[in-house]
C-alpha cells in the first residue's frame, strides 16, 4: 500500500508540475498585470499545435522546436496585447488597473482562437511521437514516464527563471509597478502599453515552452485549451495573485489531492475534492497560499 | 320475324287480362321494353374501361435531410464524418436520378452544429425543421436526446446513429428511430465477448472484472448495464473508476488496477484519452490475462492507432458500432473514393460510413412513402413509412459500382447483412443484430463475435494475453 501511495504522489507531482507549466504564463499575465486573459488556454493550443507540425513536417524536435516557437508566442503575445486589448485600456483609462471589458474582450478572443484552430487543423486528434516519447525510467518500484517526469526540472527552472526576472531584475521591477497601478507608474515616465504588451508577450512565450514540452504525452486537439484554461486560473487564484512560488506550490497540492485521493475514490470526485480544498483555502485566506495583502 | 312472334305473343297475354284500357297501356309498355333487350343484345360489346396509370405526383421540390451533429467543439472530430457519410449517400442517389417515386426529386442536405451541448442541437434542430423546412433529421451522439425531443414536438422522423442510452427510444416517441446497439445491447456484446473468447482460447472464464469510464452519460448507461450482464455472467465486479474527460494522466486510477490485480477491464474512453490510458498501461506493462475489452469510443478512431505503437494496443477487444475492415469489402474502393473527396484521408473508421446507410434507408422509405403537398402531412407519411418498412436483400434497392460491384447501400455498409425494420419504440427488431466485437490483431481489429461476422481468413481468439514482451 505504502508503495502505491507514494508512485501516487510522484504522479501527483508530475501533474501539478503540469497545471503550473500551464499556469507559469497565466500568472504573469493575470496575476501581475491583471489582464484576465481568457485565451490563454486557445494561445496554449495555437502554440503546441506549431509545435506538432514543425515535428510533423520538418521533423525537428518538440524540445529544438522551444527556438522557434517561444520568440513566436513572445512577438504574437505582443502583438496581441498591443493591438487588441491596448484600445480598451485607452479607452477606459479611467481605471487605474485593467477594466473588466477586457475579461469579455479575451473570451470573445478566445472563441476566435478555438474556431480558427479548428477550422486550420481539423478536429482530429494529433499526438507527437518522437523515438523517445515512450520511454521510461524504472528507479525501484516506480515507473516514471521519462518526457514527463522531465517536466518536472523544466517547471522549476521556468519557475526560478521568471521569480528572478520579476523581482530581482529592473524590468520585472517596471513591470510590477504598472501592475499595481498603471496610471501612477506613466506619470513615473513608464511607457504603460509597452510594458502591457512586453509582459503579455512573456506570458506567452512561457506558456509556450510549457506547451512544447509537453508535446510528447500530451494529445492535440482544438478544443483543448478551456479546461487547461480553467486550471490554470484556479492555481494562479490559489498560489495567489502575483506569487510565482506560490503558483508552483498550488499546481503540486492540486496534483497531489487529486492523484492520492484517486486511490481511495473515483477520479471525479478526487477532483472535486481538490476544488473543495481550494475554496476552503480561498474563503480562510482570500489572498491564496503566498499571495500579499493589497493595502 | 322474331319480333312480330312475340307481339302477338303479349297481345294474347294481355286479352286474358283485366280489360281493354289495361291492353291498351300494357301492350306498348311490354313491347317496349322487349324491342329494348333485343336491340341490346343485338348492339356491339361495350370496351373494357380504360386502366389508368399510377400517377407520379407534381414534386416540385427538392426532398432535404437535415443532418445535426457536432461541427465544433471536443466532439466535432466524429460529428464532422458523420455529416460527411450523409453528403456522401446524398451524392450518390442525386447521381442515380434522385427519388424515382416522387418524379426524380432531388435530395438537399442541410447541416446543423449541434456542438456538444443539448441546447445548441435542440436549437440547431429546430431551425432546421422551421426555418430550413427539412423532411427528415439525422442525429448523431451526443446529442441525439435534444434533438429527438425536437423531432417529436414538430412530427418530423430522426434516424440516429452512434447514441447509446437506453432512454432514447424508450420515452414512448414516435419519431425516433435508431439504427445502432442501444447500451444493454453493447454492454451483452461485450460480455458475450468476454465468455466467448475465454472459452475458445480453452481458458476457465474471467471471475473479476474492473471498469473505468468517463462520466458522460453515454459512458454512464454502458456501465450500468455491464454491472447487471457481467454479474450475471458470474464476473465479479472489483474495482469501478469514473474519470473526467482530459484527464492529464491515468496513472492513478491505473495504479489500482495493479492492486487488486483483475481478470480483465472495461473500459469507456474518448480517444485523447484512450491514448493517453493505453500509452501508460504500455509504460508500466500493465497486465490483465483476459485482456481489455472496449466500447469502442475512441479506439474506434484510426487516430489512435496513429498515436500509439502497436503494443500499446494489440490483442485489445473492442465494440465497433459498424465494420472495423471496411478495406475488406468489395464496395471500398468506390466509396473510399467518395469520402476521400470530402475527408481528404481513407476511410477507416465506421463514422465515415455512419450516416451513409441512414440516408439510404430514407431513400428507401422515400421510394415508398405516399406524397402529400402539405408538409406536415409528408413528414407523418415518411415516419409511418419508415415504421413499417422493412428492408431484405431481396426488396432493398441494389447498386452496381463502375467496376462491376453490387452491394445494398442501405444494409451493407452499416452491416446489416440480414435487413432491417425497426419496433415501435424505434429500434431494429431483435433478429437485425447491429454492431459487433473485434480483436485487434496485428494491427487489423478483426471482427470475432458474433460468429457470423468472421471473414474467411479470421485469425483465431488470442488469450490469454501475451506477455508484454511479445506484443509487438
Amino acid at each position: 500500500m505504502v508503495e502505491f501511495l507514494a508512485a501516487a504522489a510522484v504522479v501527483g507531482i508530475q501533474m501539478g508540475c503540469m497545471y503550473a507549466v500551464i499556469a507559469l504564463g497565466l500568472s504573469i499575465i493575470f496575476g501581475i498585470i491583471r489582464v484576465i486573459n481568457f485565451a490563454h488556454g486557445a494561445i496554449l493550443m495555437l502554440f503546441m499545435y506549431l509545435g506538432y507540425y514543425l515535428w510533423a513536417l520538418w521533423g525537428i524536435d518538440p524540445y529544438l522546436s522551444i527556438l522557434i516557437v517561444v520568440p513566436a508566442a513572445f512577438g504574437c503575445g505582443y502583438l496581441v496585447q498591443y493591438i487588441i486589448v491596448r484600445p480598451l485600456f485607452v479607452r477606459e483609462k479611467a481605471y487605474v488597473v485593467e477594466p473588466l471589458g477586457v475579461l469579455m474582450l479575451m473570451a470573445g478572443f478566445d472563441l476566435v482562437l478555438s474556431n480558427m484552430g479548428l477550422m486550420a487543423f481539423s478536429p482530429y486528434i494529433r499526438s507527437v511521437t518522437t523515438g523517445y516519447a515512450f520511454n521510461t525510467i524504472h528507479i525501484g518500484f516506480l515507473i516514471l514516464n521519462q518526457a514527463r517526469i522531465t517536466l518536472v526540472p523544466i517547471v522549476t527552472a521556468l519557475t526560478f527563471g521568471v521569480y528572478w526576472l520579476l523581482n530581482r531584475t529592473e524590468l520585472g521591477n517596471i513591470i510590477r509597478c504598472v501592475g499595481q497601478n498603471r496610471e501612477a507608474a506613466a506619470i513615473c515616465g513608464i511607457n504603460v502599453h509597452h510594458i502591457y504588451a512586453l509582459t503579455f508577450g512573456i506570458g506567452c512565450a512561457v506558456t509556450a515552452l510549457g506547451g512544447c514540452a509537453m508535446l510528447t504525452f500530451v494529445p492535440l486537439e482544438p478544443s483543448m485549451g478551456l479546461p487547461m484554461a480553467i486550471n490554470a486560473f484556479i492555481v494562479v487564484v490559489l498560489g495567489g495573485m502575483g506569487s510565482i512560488p506560490g503558483m508552483l506550490l498550488a499546481g503540486i497540492i492540486i496534483g497531489l489531492v487529486q492523484a492520492i485521493g484517486a486511490q481511495f475514490m473515483f477520479g471525479t470526485y478526487a477532483i472535486i475534492v481538490s476544488l473543495v480544498i481550494f475554496l476552503l483555502i480561498i474563503l480562510l485566506r482570500p489572498r491564496g497560499l503566498m499571495g500579499r495583502i493589497e493595502v | 320475324m322474331k319480333l312480330k312472334s312475340m307481339t302477338k305473343g303479349l297481345e294474347a297475354l294481355t286479352t286474358l287480362g283485366k280489360g281493354e284500357k289495361m291492353k291498351k297501356f300494357l301492350i306498348p309498355l311490354l313491347t317496349v321494353v322487349i324491342v329494348s333487350i333485343v336491340l341490346a343484345g343485338c348492339m356491339p360489346a361495350a370496351a373494357p374501361p380504360e386502366v389508368t396509370p399510377p400517377v407520379t405526383p407534381a414534386v416540385t421540390r427538392d426532398i432535404k435531410i437535415g443532418v445535426v451533429s457536432a461541427l465544433s467543439g471536443g466532439f466535432a472530430a466524429v460529428g464532422t464524418k458523420y455529416r460527411i457519410s450523409a453528403q456522401v449517400a446524398v451524392d450518390q442517389i442525386n447521381e442515380l436520378g434522385g427519388i424515382k417515386n416522387l418524379g426524380g426529386a432531388k435530395l438537399v442536405l442541410v447541416p446543423g452544429d449541434g456542438g456538444a451541448a443539448p441546447d445548441q442541437a435542440a436549437a440547431e434542430a429546430e431551425r432546421l425543421v422551421t426555418v430550413e423546412k427539412v423532411d427528415a433529421l439525422l442525429t448523431v451522439w451526443p446529442t441525439a436526446m435534444a434533438v429527438s425531443d425536437i423531432a417529436e414536438r414538430y412530427k418530423t422522423v430522426a434516424l440516429s446513429s452512434l447514441t447509446v442510452p437506453e432512454e432514447l427510444t424508450e420515452r414512448g416517441y414516435k419519431y425516433i428511430f435508431r439504427t445502432c446497439p442501444g447500451a444493454n445491447e453493447e454492454a451483452q456484446q461485450n460480455v458475450y465477448q468476454i465468455m466467448k473468447s475465454a472459452e475458445e482460447a480453452g481458458l476457465p472464464p474471467p471471475r473479476t472484472m474492473y471498469i473505468m469510464n468517463i462520466s458522460d452519460d453515454c459512458a454512464i448507461d454502458m456501465v450500468n448495464w455491464m454491472f447487471i450482464h457481467a454479474e450475471e455472467a458470474g464476473i465479479e465486479i472489483i474495482g469501478h473508476d469514473v474519470v473526467d474527460f482530459m484527464a492529464p494522466t491515468f496513472v492513478p486510477q491505473i495504479l489500482k488496477i495493479e492492486k487488486l490485480k483483475p481478470d480483465v477491464m472495461y473500459e469507456c474512453h474518448y480517444t485523447g484519452d484512450a491514448i493517453i490510458m493505453y500509452r501508460e498501461m504500455m509504460e508500466r506493462e500493465t497486465y490483465l490475462p483476459y485482456g481489455v475489452s472496449s466500447w469502442g469510443g475512441g479506439i474506434e478512431d484510426p487516430h489512435f492507432y496513429r498515436s500509439l505503437p502497436l503494443r500499446a494496443y494489440q490483442y485489445t477487444f473492442a465494440q465497433e458500432n459498424g465494420d472495423s475492415v471496411p478495406q475488406t469489402r468489395p464496395w471500398y474502393p468506390y466509396l473510399n473514393e467518395k469520402i476521400r473527396a470530402y475527408y481528404g484521408a481513407n476511410w477507416e473508421d465506421c463514422h465515415l460510413i455512419g450516416n451513409y446507410g441512414e440516408v439510404w434507408i430514407i431513400k428507401e422509405a422515400l421510394e415508398r412513402v405516399e406524397w402529400s403537398d402539405d408538409q406536415a402531412t409528408f413528414r407523418t407519411n415518411l415516419r409511418d413509412t419508415i415504421s413499417n418498412i422493412h428492408l431484405t436483400r431481396e426488396n432493398a434497392e441494389k447498386f452496381t459500382t463502375p467496376d462491376g460491384t453490387t452491394y445494398i447501400p442501405a444494409l451493407d455498409p452499416l452491416m446489416l447483412w440480414d435487413g432491417i425494420a425497426f419496433d415501435e419504440d424505434g429500434d431494429a427488431l431483435p433478429q437485425y443484430e447491429l454492431g459487433v466485437m473485434s480483436q485487434n490483431i496485428g494491427g487489423i481489429r478483426w471482427p470475432m463475435y458474433p460468429e457470423k461476422y468472421r471473414l474467411p481468413d479470421s485469425p483465431s481468439v488470442v488469450l490469454p494475453m501475451p506477455p508484454w514482451g511479445e506484443r509487438g
